[in-house]
């Protein structure tokens, strides 16, 4: 058969012989890519391994995750329970349960109604745990699929989708929860969906220009000219790719969503009382500022070393999947 | 250049139309019967129907989406609820209290977030520079109403040096004035001083690799010399854009801060307003918010352009 091929020739039924049959090709080239992917996380956790803070974040991280799922375990009290309200306690009892520093009995105190504050720190972590996982998904399906969209396809959709990012950017994170919040009312279903709806513009934006870098590499070309899907060119061959910088910032996603129930709460907007959050646990506690301070910092500790905690692992997990930008911000 | 201003004045025109409509439609389909929510306890039909006729809630959705969109568009953000006046007034009297913190807090994070971050390039690896890198991490992940109170427990309460919370009042000098601002602009402050740190850590030795410096080395200038004079200039560039842009964000979203320090800013009036359900001052206020924040970067990208003509030849168009 001589080199030259006519247009005609690619038709449909109508496919030069190429020499190797197209799915012995096909698996050849996904055995390589399988062995390859392989290699390249196998080194990915090499890496993050040798990096001791990120590891000190993952290791918080589990614990946090356990101790979550484990919550009615682990909670030496009903978080619930307060003896204000409990019509067995004498006066006595009652007057003394209120803001109780330390002890044996209660590790980390009791707050303003008698409840002891490490049950609710214990339950409180579930809706840590819940906001961050919740929200940073409900961003990635949009912004995957609409940065996809946009960086695949290009034309007009990508403009449309790339001003609509654009606008949801102009809103700084409070003003666009709280517009959001007060139309939708306050409630932790809610702060999932404001969340979530507000991150989907940076993901889109960056999983865009991810795809437009990755798309022009001759492997995907490859793909194409083999007659792949679209479907399966995204998937199989631009995704792994293109998906790193998306784990980077979805890990770091978690500790801003868990920030933000925080000062979703303080507006009074976040999970409700009688429910504990940390947030809400956080902002309760505030007021006692000048007399009870210590009470302040049980909450406001616990936030702060989870939202470190994933601040570490994405610092390390960006180290370890692009050693090359070690150290950029 | 014209050609970028002009595609750039283009790009705001349709997020600020965005903005409109969206905001629209959040106030079109706030659910639930906003008249009863509104109206004291035990109000007559009467009044709720009067209620009713002057905020548009007797008219179909399209029709309502229509009368705010016009109404926005005309810029008549309507009247608060809760304070019974015009929203543009409560802006008119708040604005500037806003604007001033920003300002104060913008000086605190040139001043703490460049010399933090200089320093921590300069000497790599040093105590110094391991403080920086724990402490911006920390910073960024507190929460900023925490730091707020934090700050009044130490400052205010146990050392006294501060005024806890306020405006200055009427009367007071530019030195005691100061006073009573120091602690919401570095509350305010604190979260972007941390991210211009890093920020100005990572572009100065990214700097400091490149081949022009090693040629002034190699013509023997002083360490200092090539640290100040070379690298410094070309380092702090994406630090200045980030302050440009982080300006209206230190307006819009001073929201926590303002409440803890009961500053008499936006910020403070949109905390109330979001406890007291007023959505109509809510939906406003970050309107007017957003729009701030908007022209902003317009501005700071123009002058970039005007500065620096590799922005303007699209070599490096987005910043993120």
């Amino acid at each position: 058969m001589s080199d030259h091929r006519e247009p005609e020739d690619f038709l449909p039924g109508k496919e030069p012989d190429l020499g190797m049959e197209v799915e012995e090709f096909e698996l050849a080239l996904e055995k390589q890519r399988v062995h390859g992917r392989t290699a390249l996380w196998a080194d990915v956790w090499y890496r993050l391994r040798h990096n001791k803070m990120a590891m000190v974040g993952m290791v918080i991280i589990i614990l946090l995750v356990l101790v979550a799922i484990f919550a009615p375990l682990l909670a030496p009290q009903d978080p619930l329970y307060s003896p204000l309200y409990d019509q067995n306690a004498t006066p006595q009892e009652k007057a003394e349960s209120v803001k109780q520093p330390p002890s044996w009995k209660h590790w980390l105190g009791t707050d303003d109604l008698g409840r002891d504050i490490l049950s609710r720190l214990i339950y409180g972590s579930r809706v840590s745990v819940e906001v961050g996982i919740v929200a940073v998904l409900i961003s990635l399906v949009i912004g995957l699929f609409f940065g996809a969209l946009a960086g695949y396809f290009g034309g007009w959709g990508d403009s449309v989708i790339m001003r609509s990012a654009d606008i949801f950017f102009a809103f700084p994170t409070v003003l666009g929860a709280i517009a959001i919040m007060t139309v939708l009312g306050p409630g932790l279903i809610n702060v999932f969906i404001a969340i979530g709806v507000l991150g989907w513009a940076t993901i889109a934006r960056i999983f865009r220009s991810s795809i437009l870098s990755v798309k022009e590499n001759e492997y995907v070309e490859a793909a194409r000219a083999m007659g792949a899907s679209n479907t399966r060119i995204i998937w199989k061959h631009i995704m792994p790719n293109a998906i790193q910088p998306i784990i980077v910032y979805a890990t770091m996603g978690v500790g801003g969503a868990i920030l933000a129930e925080a000062w979703l709460a303080f507006l009074g907007l976040g999970q409700q009382l009688p429910t504990p959050s940390w947030g809400n646990m956080l902002t309760q506690y505030l007021p006692f500022y000048t007399t009870d301070p210590w009470m302040m910092f049980i909450p406001g500790v616990a936030i702060v070393v989870s939202v470190l905690a994933f601040i570490l692992l994405g610092d390390g997990l960006r180290d370890a999947l692009d050693p090359r930008l070690k150290g950029s911000v | 250049m014209l050609v970028f201003v002009l595609r750039r004045l283009y790009q705001t025109l349709i997020v600020v139309l965005g903005v409109v409509v969206l905001i629209s439609f959040l106030l079109a389909i706030i659910p639930g019967d906003v008249a009863r929510m509104r109206a004291p306890k035990g109000s007559s039909e009467e009044v709720l129907e009067n209620i009713r006729k002057k905020f548009y809630l007797d008219k179909p959705f399209f029709t309502r989406l229509g009368i705010y969109l016009r109404n926005i568009l005309k810029l008549d953000l309507g009247e608060s609820f809760t304070y019974k006046r015009s929203v543009w007034s409560i802006i008119k009297e708040s604005l500037p209290w806003s604007v001033k913190l920003a300002l104060v807090a913008e000086v605190i994070i040139i001043i703490f977030g460049i010399l933090a971050g200089v320093i921590s390039a300069v000497s790599r690896y040093s105590f110094w520079d391991v403080l920086v890198t724990i402490s911006t991490s920390v910073l960024v992940a507190m929460p900023i109403y925490w730091i707020g109170r934090l700050m009044q427990l130490f400052f205010a309460q146990w050392l006294g040096w501060f005024p806890n919370s306020g405006a200055p009042p009427p009367g007071t000098g530019f030195w005691g004035g100061l006073s009573y601002y120091i602690m919401p602009a570095t509350a305010l402050a604190a979260v972007s001083t941390a991210y211009v740190a890093r920020l100005a850590r990572s572009s100065m030795l990214e700097v400091m690799r490149q081949d022009y410096i090693q040629t002034a080395r190699a013509k023997g200038l002083s360490n200092r010399r090539v640290t100040y004079k070379h690298a410094l200039r070309n380092g702090l560039i994406p630090v200045v854009t980030y302050l440009g842009i982080d300006f209206g964000v230190l307006i819009g979203a001073a929201v926590l801060t303002e409440m803890i320090f009961n500053w008499p800013g936006v910020g403070h009036k949109l905390y109330f307003a979001v406890i007291q359900r007023d959505h109509t001052m809510v939906l406003g206020l970050v309107f007017v918010l957003v729009i701030i924040v908007v022209f902003i970067n317009l501005l700071v990208d123009i002058s970039y352009a005007f500065l620096d003509p590799r922005i303007r030849l699209g070599e490096s168009p987005e910043v993120t």
